[in-house]
């Protein structure tokens, strides 16, 4: 299912998979957009002193790869109400990062109906290095009024 | 029997108890302690009518071996407080079955040592018939195994204003702000390099971890964490170690977001790496009526070496 079709989705379903191979300099542009200047994420030297072969991939940009690829699965069919990601081994950049996902659960009780999902991120050797869960909330969000009134 | 505690990390094997032959009896002594008579569990014919080989190993038989190999494998005054079995697979009568325990994750508390566990029972052909999880507290009776405790003192508790709210930012949510953003994250067609904001209801929405851009502290708004440099340890490892959101709304181009944190959790553990520092951070962020848009938590470690302490 390339897209949330909630007539169609059961238990078990994969998401299409979402491959992304950062580069540094996404890293750095990331660092600029999210105004994160931890500097293990642009500085090689500090990096190195830190243990590391070189910069490491942030954890939010991560996170923010499993966001693209839950927004892109539920389109205009649902919005992403719950996020939560852990990180349990570093990535570095210039290698493929394959995101996935899989519905956990479709609660049909009360509305609006939910789907409960895992998600990971997987490294070139097949490891999950972040994991996490989800809820996405069918029907248009919940919007403010008029947010500058 | 395992000495406690400080050979108690991640990666200690607790037990691996090997049973040879689970008993027919085991069964019915079990059923009657519990007082659950169901045929499943002894009746061979029962079993059959079920399409089953034998009479099927009670699941809370096998936690119940696990519950006990857990508090015989560290001390007697040890508390289980938690003990989560998945049944995956049935066992039969006859089955050899293991039954294994090994630490995940050692936090030290106030009074108590907190020793997360998982639990499996190993079945007949050699696939796992139970996994879980159990957390184990230990009553902390010397300082031996705690020195890395004064990792957390009331100083850096008292810096953070820990429990109260540290800071208070508020952001304006603008487009370019979240074109950045996507674009930074990647175009979702590689070919059209043009960044796609997501529209609902006439709004341009944000992604869903936009939350982490207006966090005051990773942007340096809040600079109150300078007390982990003081730690008088060398850093060897760590970053962020997870993120957590919940949403009544999106957040939207237009908005005026304010963000208020607090520190909610302050604590050490050992970990791989070295003496782990975490810090756990509440954020609610809420719009122009002060209607909640958000809270999130986002945890981060430091782990320090502390079999080398820094010249002051």
């Amino acid at each position: 299912m390339k897209h949330l079709i909630v007539d169609e989705v059961e238990v078990g379903d994969e998401l299409p998979s979402l491959v992304k191979v950062p580069s540094t300099q996404q890293l750095v542009r990331y660092a600029g957009a999210a105004n994160d200047y931890s500097s293990i994420h642009f500085d090689d030297r500090h990096a190195r002193r830190r243990g590391f072969d070189g910069v490491i991939v942030h954890g939010a940009l991560k996170a923010a790869f499993l966001g693209q690829m839950l927004t892109e699965w539920c389109a205009d069919a649902g919005w992403v109400k719950r996020f939560d990601v852990r990180y349990h081994s570093i990535d570095v950049p210039n290698r493929p990062l394959v995101c996935r996902g899989r519905v956990e659960s479709i609660e049909p009780a009360g509305e609006p109906q939910r789907i409960e999902l895992l998600i990971w991120v997987e490294n070139p050797e097949g490891k999950k290095s972040t994991t996490g869960t989800a809820t996405i909330v069918l029907g248009a969000p919940p919007l403010p009024r008029g947010p500058d009134e | 029997m395992t000495s406690v505690p400080h050979e108690l990390e991640p990666g200690t094997r607790l037990f691996s108890i090997e049973l040879d032959e689970v008993q027919l009896e085991h069964l019915v002594r079990w059923a009657g302690a519990v007082d659950d008579y169901e045929p499943l569990h002894y009746d061979e014919r029962a079993a059959a009518a079920r399409g089953l080989d034998g009479p099927v190993v009670h699941g809370p038989w096998k936690a119940s071996v696990l519950a006990r190999a857990l508090v015989e494998a560290v001390e007697a005054d040890a508390r289980i407080t938690q003990l989560t079995c998945h049944y995956r697979r049935p066992d039969f009568v006859g089955d050899r079955l293991t039954f294994q325990a090994e630490v995940t994750e050692v936090i030290p508390r106030h009074d108590d040592l907190q020793v997360e566990c998982a639990v499996r029972v190993i079945g007949e052909g050699g696939m796992e018939t139970v996994v879980g999880g159990a957390t184990l507290m230990l009553p902390r009776k010397n300082e031996e195994h705690c020195e890395g405790a004064q990792l957390v003192t009331q100083v850096m508790l008292d810096r953070l204003n820990y429990g109260q709210e540290a800071g208070r930012f508020t952001y304006r949510i603008q487009e370019n702000d979240l074109e950045r953003f996507h674009a930074s994250i990647g175009p979702v067609d590689e070919l059209d390099p043009r960044p796609s904001v997501t529209v609902s209801g006439g709004m341009e929405v944000a992604p869903p971890t936009y939350y982490m851009a207006i966090d005051p502290v990773e942007r340096r708004d809040l600079d109150i964490e300078g007390f982990v440099y003081q730690v008088p340890y060398p850093i060897v490892g760590g970053g962020n170690a997870f993120n957590e959101v919940e949403y009544e709304r999106p957040i939207v181009v237009g908005d005026l977001v304010t963000v208020s944190t607090s520190f909610t959790e302050v604590y050490e553990k050992v970990g791989r790496s070295g003496q782990l520092l975490f810090r756990v951070r509440s954020n609610v962020l809420t719009d122009l009526r002060d209607e909640v848009i958000a809270r999130s938590r986002m945890g981060h470690a430091i782990a320090y070496d502390l079999s080398e302490r820094n010249m002051p």
